[in-house]
Parts: C-alpha cells; structure tokens; sequence
C-alpha cells in the first residue's frame, strides 16, 4: 500500500483560486470516509495557510500526503518570511494589508488557528527566503 | 449500474425518446447520472431530487415522479397542502382567491404551509438567542430547502453538526392538521388523503411519506404546472360570480397569507419578517454549492444564519411552476403591496409550542442518513492513487462523451467497475490515430 501525494500551487493575491486546493483535499478524504470532524480540521488548516500565502508571501505550494494512519500537510512558500515566529502564533496578531481586512481576512487568527486544529503543528521561517508550515493530522488508521 | 433499481428516485426517465445528449448528466450537481450506449440513462449514487436535469433537457425525457393530477379526486377526503410560491403564479389573483379556486377543484380544504413557516421562523429565532453566548455552531444553516438538506447529507455531511436544529415545520404540522380535521368532521384519519402541492420534484418521495414516523393518512404530492390551467379557470369563474361562502377558509390555517408571509417562495422570504439581522440569502445550485464549501473551510463563522435555495430566486425557479421565475417574483412583491399584513397566529399559542419544546430536533448523521439516503462506498488509498493514474491517461477535455460528468467521475467509474477506459471516444481515435500512423 503506497501512500497518496499531492502537489497543488498557490499564487499570491489570487483571491479567486484560494481555497481550491484545499476543496480538492477535502473531496478526496470524503471519497475515503475520513471521519467528517477530521475533514473540518484539515480543510480549515489548508484554507488557513493558502490565504497567508495569498495575502502575504510570494508563491508557494500546499503538500498532501496521505496515509492509512496520517494526513500530513505542507505549505511552503517563497514569501519575506517571518521574522519573530512567536509573535506570529499571537491570537490577533497580524501584518495583514487594509485591503485584506476590509475583504473580510487578516485577523491575525490563521497561524494560531492553524495550530489548534491540527495534531501536530512545526512553522520554520527564513526572513527573506519563505516560511514552511508542516501540520500532521492522525486518522486513527483506515 | 449496482444499486440503481433501489433508490429513491426523484425523476423517471424516458429512454425511448433520449438523443444522449449529456445535458442532464453535466447538469447534475452529485454526479449521479450516466448514458451507456448512446441513449439509456442510468441513475446511479445519489439523486437529490433537485430537478435540475428536468429542466436542462431537450427533448423533454425526465420527468418527475408526481401522481396525476386528477388522482385526488378519486380520493374520500383529499386535503391540499400550498406551498406559498403558488400565489406567485397568478397575477390578478389574490392568494385568497386562489385557495378558493383549490376548494372549486374538489379540494376538502386547503393548507397555507406559511402559516406553520411563521412558526418556523420564530423557532429560528429562539435557537439563535439559545446559541448567541457561545460562538460555535455558527452559521446556522436553514434545513427549509430539502434539496439543501440531502445535498448536505450526501456531500458536505461535517456542516450536518450546523444544520437548523428544529424539525421542518411540515413535518411538525401535517400530523397535527390531519388529527385536527378529522376530528372536526368526525371522520376517520384514515379516510384523509394529504397532497401537497409543489413547485419542485424534491417530496415526490416515491417511498411515501417522508415523515420519519410513518403516517396514518396517505401523502402525495402534485406538480404546480399539473393542475395550472384547471385552477385558472376555477379562479376566473370565481371572480366573475357572486361570493360564495362555502368556499371562504374554516380554520387559521386556511386563511390566505399577507405581508412578508407572502415572500416564503423567493430567496431572502425566510428572514424578510425576522429578527435576525446578519443572515446570507443564497439561491442556485452552483452558488449552494460555491457557499457549502466556503462554510466547511470555516468560513461565515460571523454570520447567524445562511438561507440555501438551490433553485434560482428560490422556489419560484422550481421546476415543477408554472409561470417564468422573474414574473412569478414580480407577481408576489405586488401582492405584498395590494394587501394589508395581518397577523394570524395567536401568541400565546406558540409560546405554549415553545415550553414544550416541540420543535427542536437535533438533525445526526444516522438520522440524515436514514432520512436522506446512504452516502456512496468509500475508496482506499490505493483507489484514489489508481484514480490518479487513469486520470493521466485521459485527455482530460471533460467532455461527457463517455457518458460521465467529467474526466475524473469516469475515471472513478472506472475502479468502481462502472465504465471501463476503452468507453474514452477521445482516447480511442488518438490511439486509432497512432496506430494508423505506425501501419
């Protein structure tokens, strides 16, 4: 038994393709009878770390592996990085354009949020380079 | 097609007259049609009776599952439930007059279901002052469109935890109708015959009755554009002749509605009378479904209440009216602006409906599973990695041509054991060509 990847891109300020790739995610774990409180947690996670891509980095790409036992899920980006991470994790903490807010987004929950729903939560950034953010959720085995 | 004979089926097909077109298979918002050999339709997974199919097809082959028109007549006792978009089919008509036009057709009594939305309604807004000191379970989504519902049962069952927690008040309402009546007239409740008159395929549930405790009474439902013409004519011999008073309403709920009552059949009309404030009204299929995935990616957690129509404008877009869906929508505002609102429920009534708590029900997966019908057989790892595979080979033109949606439902097929690759025509005549080029 092989394990699933998938690779799906995300473009910076497009507003109008955020959220594909993690609707693509959250159809094939429905097509495998993920259990649908894992579907929420995984689907809210990728939607999270899209919109920073969109909103804050330059390009970057959304990374599933899929496992009997494992959801694991990798934004990275080429984006100016985060240079104190700690901050970032802050509940309402945030960079966020006034455009982005009046949109509706950049209330600094996403990392925070991103954190709380996953089962296991790794974010390493290089200011100037890009940040990755690596979140696992496990699926109690298929 | 495995299981196909054993679903519920909203629409019946007529194979004869099919060209197999493909319009009703890209049409279907849960993938669950197919045309093998050029012409059969196949119905398989899940119809949720939404009627789209209906209307996209040319030749007029899918029809839905209604009884005909004429059957109540045949029935002892036959009383009419209306729901509230019929009065936007008529134009110099008031909604009065048309629930006499009902009882001129042979109807025992008619039902304005707004009367029981009202009560809906308050319901609503009772459970969002229950939940407004919490922020979870937010944003409560209308369970009034049943498409909505089994839609949600069949695609997006993690929003089932933020569906309406109050019984549909149809549901709620018919048992208490039925019991009311017939102890009025002293008759049996047997002897009651239940129709409801539709502007959508979605209650023609040919399984009978969609309530989950079974019925007493028989429920059937007739299509808006069956009895159309008939009920016209009734209206005008009405309006042209002397008032007849044994045709004027007996109960509340007989009476014809007035106000933002009126509005229940076009999208916005569950909270154009309410009290909640930060709502989305939604109609359409492809928005339904556009606004679903937003809200399971965890979006519109600032909003109380979002109301799903999945047909356009709301139930005047439904595929069983009679009267074009921008005319029918003209037709109500101006009946809401000929008539003074009236208030016809008694409040001490519902109050008294609400201490007994009657119409909360917590809406579960294995009740909307048993309600709504089973989710299709889940895939391993290995299928969808298989899928993948496929997917490669194919042109990836999604043009239907095989008889699926799209290049990635007949992929699926395929390692469902449904449809087998050579059924590609594109990826045929490129092998044929290669071949030919080889020779």
């Amino acid at each position: 038994m092989g394990n699933l990847v998938k690779t799906f891109p995300i473009k910076h300020r497009d507003f109008i393709h955020a959220g594909k790739p993690s609707i693509e995610i959250k159809n094939l774990l429905k097509a495998l009878n993920t259990p649908s409180e894992i579907i929420r947690r995984v689907a809210v996670c990728g939607y999270e770390g899209e919109m920073n891509v969109v909103m804050h980095a330059r390009n970057g790409q959304i990374h599933l592996e899929l496992s009997n036992t494992m959801i694991i899920v990798e934004i990275t980006d080429t984006g100016p990085g985060i240079p104190d991470i700690d901050q970032a994790m802050q509940k309402g903490f945030s960079t966020a354009l006034d455009e982005f807010r009046e949109m509706g987004f950049g209330a600094g929950m996403g990392l925070p949020n991103m954190k709380k729903n996953a089962d296991r939560f790794e974010i390493s950034s290089t200011p100037g380079k890009g940040t990755t953010v690596r979140m696992e959720f496990a699926t109690g085995g298929r | 097609m495995e299981n196909s004979k054993d679903l519920p089926c909203y629409v019946g097909f007529d194979n004869e007259h099919c060209t197999g077109c493909g319009g009703c298979v890209k049409a279907c918002p849960t993938k669950a049609i197919r045309i093998k050999e050029g012409k059969s339709l196949l119905l398989v997974d899940n119809c949720i009776g939404c009627g789209l199919c209906i209307n996209v097809c040319p030749q007029g082959c899918i029809t839905p599952t209604t009884i005909p028109a004429q059957a109540f007549k045949e029935t002892q006792f036959p009383i009419i439930f209306v729901a509230p978009v019929l009065y936007s089919q008529f134009r110099d008509a008031t909604p009065g007059e048309v629930l006499k036009g009902l009882k001129a057709m042979g109807f025992k009594h008619t039902v304005d279901m707004s009367y029981f939305f009202t009560l809906f309604k308050r319901a609503t807004e009772q459970h969002l002052k229950n939940i407004s000191k919490t922020l979870e379970g937010r944003p409560v989504i209308s369970t009034m469109c049943p498409v909505v519902l089994r839609l949600i049962a069949c695609r997006f069952p993690s929003l089932i935890d933020l569906l309406h927690p109050v019984l549909r008040p149809v549901s709620v309402m018919v048992k208490d109708v039925a019991a009311f009546i017939a102890s009025h007239h002293k008759i049996d409740l047997k002897d009651i015959s239940i129709f409801y008159l539709n502007p959508c395929p979605t209650k023609m549930n040919p399984k009978g009755s969609s309530l989950p405790h079974g019925s007493p009474y028989s429920t059937r439902a007739i299509g808006i554009n069956q009895i159309y013409g008939e009920l016209n004519k009734h209206i005008k011999t009405i309006q042209d002749s002397p008032p007849d008073r044994s045709l004027d309403p007996v109960f509340e709920f007989e009476e014809p509605p007035t106000g933002k009552s009126l509005l229940w059949g076009i999208s916005g009309g569950e909270t154009a009378e309410s009290t909640i404030k930060n709502k989305l009204c939604i109609s359409g299929m492809n928005e339904t479904l556009e606004y679903l995935e937003k809200i399971e990616l965890g979006l519109f957690k600032e909003y109380d209440f979002i109301e799903f129509k999945t047909c356009r404008e709301g139930c005047v877009g439904g595929s069983l009216c009679a009267v074009d869906k921008y005319v029918a929508k003209n037709n109500l505002q101006q009946h809401v602006n000929r008539a003074e609102a009236r208030e016809r429920h008694r409040d001490h009534l519902l109050k008294d409906l609400y201490a007994e708590e009657r119409f909360f029900d917590k809406l579960t997966s294995s009740k909307m599973e048993k309600l709504f019908g089973q989710r299709k057989e889940p895939l391993s790892i290995d299928d969808l990695t298989r899928i993948n595979q496929i997917l490669k080979q194919l042109p990836g033109f999604n043009c239907a041509a095989c008889g699926a949606p799209d290049c990635p439902t007949f992929a699926e097929d395929v390692i469902r054991g449904r449809a087998c690759i050579s059924e590609c025509p594109p990826l045929k005549t490129s092998e044929d060509h290669t071949k030919g080029e080889k020779s």
